[in-house]
Order: C-alpha cells, then sequence, then structure tokens
C-alpha cells in the first residue's frame, strides 16, 4: 500500500503539512538557485565590496518611498476632508499617481541593485518576501482607485468605497515600510 | 557633565530595556522611520511649491495651512522615537560623527524655517498666488529639501558606522 496514501486517510493534517513543507521547500529552492546566480555577477561584488553603495542605494531607497507614501497620505486626508481642500480629491490622486509611477521605478530600480548586492539577505527573508506581496497589493489596489475614481466624474463625490480602498492603501505603505526595517531584524 | 548625563541615561530602566529587548529598539526604528519619510515627503510638497516645481496653482498660505500640522506630529513621533533610541546607547550615538551632523542639519532645517516663518512669510500676501516666488522663498524651499535630504542621508549612515558596544 502506498506509504503517502496510507497518511492522507489516517492523518489529513499530517499528509497536508507535508505537501505544504515540500511546495515551500520547493520553492526555496527556486529561491536558492536565483540567489546562486545573482552572487556570480560581477556587479554583485562591486556593489557589496563597496562601503558606500549599499547605505547610498538605501537612502534613495528610503526618499523615493517617502515620496509614494506622502502622496497616499495627502490623498487619504483629503478623502476625509482633513487637508488639502483647495483641491478635489480627483487632482490629489492625479498628483499622487504622477509622483508615485517615478517613484516605483526608482523604488525598482534601488531594490534590484540592493538584492543584487546581499540576495540572500533579501530573498531568502520572509518578511522580504511578505514585503513584496504587499507591495504587488498596493499595485493593484492603486490602479483599482485610480479606475474607480477616473469613472465617478468630476462633480461625483468619493463613495465610501474607494475611501475604504485609499485608507487601505495607506495601511499597506505603512506596513510595506516597517517590512523594509524589519528585515535586517527577522525572517532568515 | 555630558558624559556623566550619557553614561546615567545609558544605566536607566529605559536604557536598558531598550538596548536589551530584541524587538523594543527594532520597532522604534521602525516607526522612526515611518515617522521621518512622513516629514520629508510632506515637506517636499511644502518645498517643491516654493519652488515653483510643482502644485503652481496651489496658494501657498493654504498650503502651508494644510500640510505643515502633519509635518509637526510627524516630527513629534520622529524625535519621541529617536529620544528613546537614543536611551539605549546614549554614549555611542553622541560620539558618533553622522549622529552629530544629523542634530546639526536638523537644527539648521529648524532654523531655516523660523527665517521663513518670521521674516519671508510675512510678505506672502505679494507671491501667495504666484506660480513662481520671488528669491527668498524659492532659497527657504530649496534649504529645506538639501537639509532634509542631508538628515535621511546621515541617518542611514548612522546605522552603518556605529561602533558594536
Amino acid at each position: 500500500m502506498d506509504i503517502g496514501k496510507s497518511i492522507a486517510k489516517f492523518a489529513p493534517d499530517v499528509a497536508t503539512a507535508y505537501w505544504a513543507r515540500n511546495r515551500v521547500s520547493g520553492m526555496q529552492d527556486v529561491l536558492r538557485g536565483i540567489v546562486d546566480w545573482l552572487n556570480s555577477f560581477a556587479l554583485h561584488e562591486s556593489v557589496r565590496e563597496s562601503s558606500w553603495a549599499v547605505p547610498a542605494l538605501q537612502t534613495i531607497h528610503i526618499l523615493a518611498v517617502a515620496i509614494v507614501f506622502s502622496c497616499t497620505l495627502l490623498a487619504a486626508l483629503r478623502s476625509v476632508s482633513l487637508a488639502g481642500m483647495h483641491w478635489p480629491l480627483e487632482r490629489w490622486l492625479k498628483r499622487s499617481n504622477a509622483w508615485t509611477h517615478p517613484a516605483l521605478l526608482i523604488l525598482l530600480c534601488s531594490g534590484g541593485l540592493l538584492t543584487l548586492a546581499e540576495p540572500e539577505r533579501e530573498l531568502l527573508n520572509t518578511v522580504f518576501q511578505t514585503k513584496m506581496v504587499l507591495v504587488a497589493l498596493a499595485v493593484v489596489i492603486s490602479r483599482i482607485l485610480s479606475r474607480s475614481i477616473r469613472s465617478d466624474g468630476q462633480d461625483s463625490s468619493i463613495s465610501m468605497c474607494e475611501r475604504i480602498l485609499l485608507l487601505a492603501l495607506l495601511a499597506l505603505w505603512a506596513a510595506i515600510i516597517m517590512c523594509g526595517r524589519w528585515i535586517a531584524y527577522a525572517g532568515s | 557633565m555630558l558624559d556623566t548625563f550619557l553614561l546615567w541615561l545609558a544605566d536607566t530602566p529605559l536604557g536598558i530595556a531598550i538596548a536589551e529587548d530584541p524587538v523594543l529598539f527594532p520597532w522604534l526604528e521602525t516607526f522612526h522611520v515611518l515617522a521621518v519619510v512622513t516629514v520629508f515627503g510632506v515637506m517636499l510638497m511644502v518645498d517643491l511649491r516654493l519652488l515653483g516645481r510643482a502644485s503652481r496653482d496651489y496658494p501657498v498660505s493654504a498650503l502651508l495651512r494644510s500640510l505643515l500640522p502633519v509635518t509637526w506630529i510627524a516630527f513629534a513621533a520622529a524625535l519621541a522615537t529617536g529620544a528613546l533610541m537614543f536611551c539605549s546607547n546614549p554614549v555611542g550615538y553622541a560620539g558618533n560623527s553622522y549622529f552629530q551632523a544629523k542634530l546639526a542639519l536638523i537644527l539648521l532645517a529648524g532654523a531655516n524655517m523660523s527665517v521663513f516663518h518670521l521674516v519671508t512669510a510675512k510678505g506672502i500676501a505679494r507671491w501667495d498666488l504666484s506660480p513662481h516666488l520671488p528669491a527668498a522663498p524659492r532659497l527657504a524651499g530649496l534649504l529645506s529639501m538639501l537639509l532634509w535630504i542631508g538628515v535621511i542621508v546621515c541617518g542611514r549612515w548612522i546605522g552603518f558606522s556605529m561602533d558594536p558596544f
């Protein structure tokens, strides 16, 4: 009788855990492979060995995230009429998008170089992986929100759903920033 | 006398707790980063308006009224979390040249803001609605932006240059 089927029949939790562990360790193997590949780049050595490249890249990363976070914050404050009342919310969101897109590109480039310099520190770190999932979620929510507000038209007010999405986006970016700091302390 | 105070601070229950607790310092640092990016990001909107680079149709006085309270709240949070982190290793931080530079830059940013509010902004009625401002407010915006970038640069370098204790 097949051992696997026996386990699945008599201890489904164990079987599920074993299956999940295999999937996770499979993913870790893929990441390990990517880490080894990145470690083979000459640029990896240059950035890693330099005394100023990593802190400089981190600084650029922080400045860029400040732009994204503050734009989202202002839009969120406007949505609850706490700040920026001279412009309608749509204008704040349009401004937010205009600044956020290049900032996200800078985040991607600086983050990419930091990962290239220290692939193990990032790719094999569960806090970093969580951060990436949250970033993807933030981008998706951002797009949904933009489309929703654009289709509302200028004279209609923001719906409760849109307001909640905007506040959720703000909370997401705060969580992303927190994960960013915690990579240094946990997850490996 | 400063050394006596720093050594005393390091030995307080608070200083020891933050130095030894495995999660307290990371959380303080995390909220410090969140507060600092808020100060910088929101201040940048004001600075870019003063420089005539963005939000050119937003009245300067209205923008200041809206955004400065946000920066003040964020600054208070940054100051509080920073002070608590300082308690974990007062001698180390006080002796770190990047930390000293960071404090100096913050003081300069404060001085720049004071000059703007007490002197430059007296004439705000003349350029409140202008897309492009006179030299004095433009200079204030430029200095503010450069000083706060300097604060963030120094802040990041503190972590890379602290002596282990």
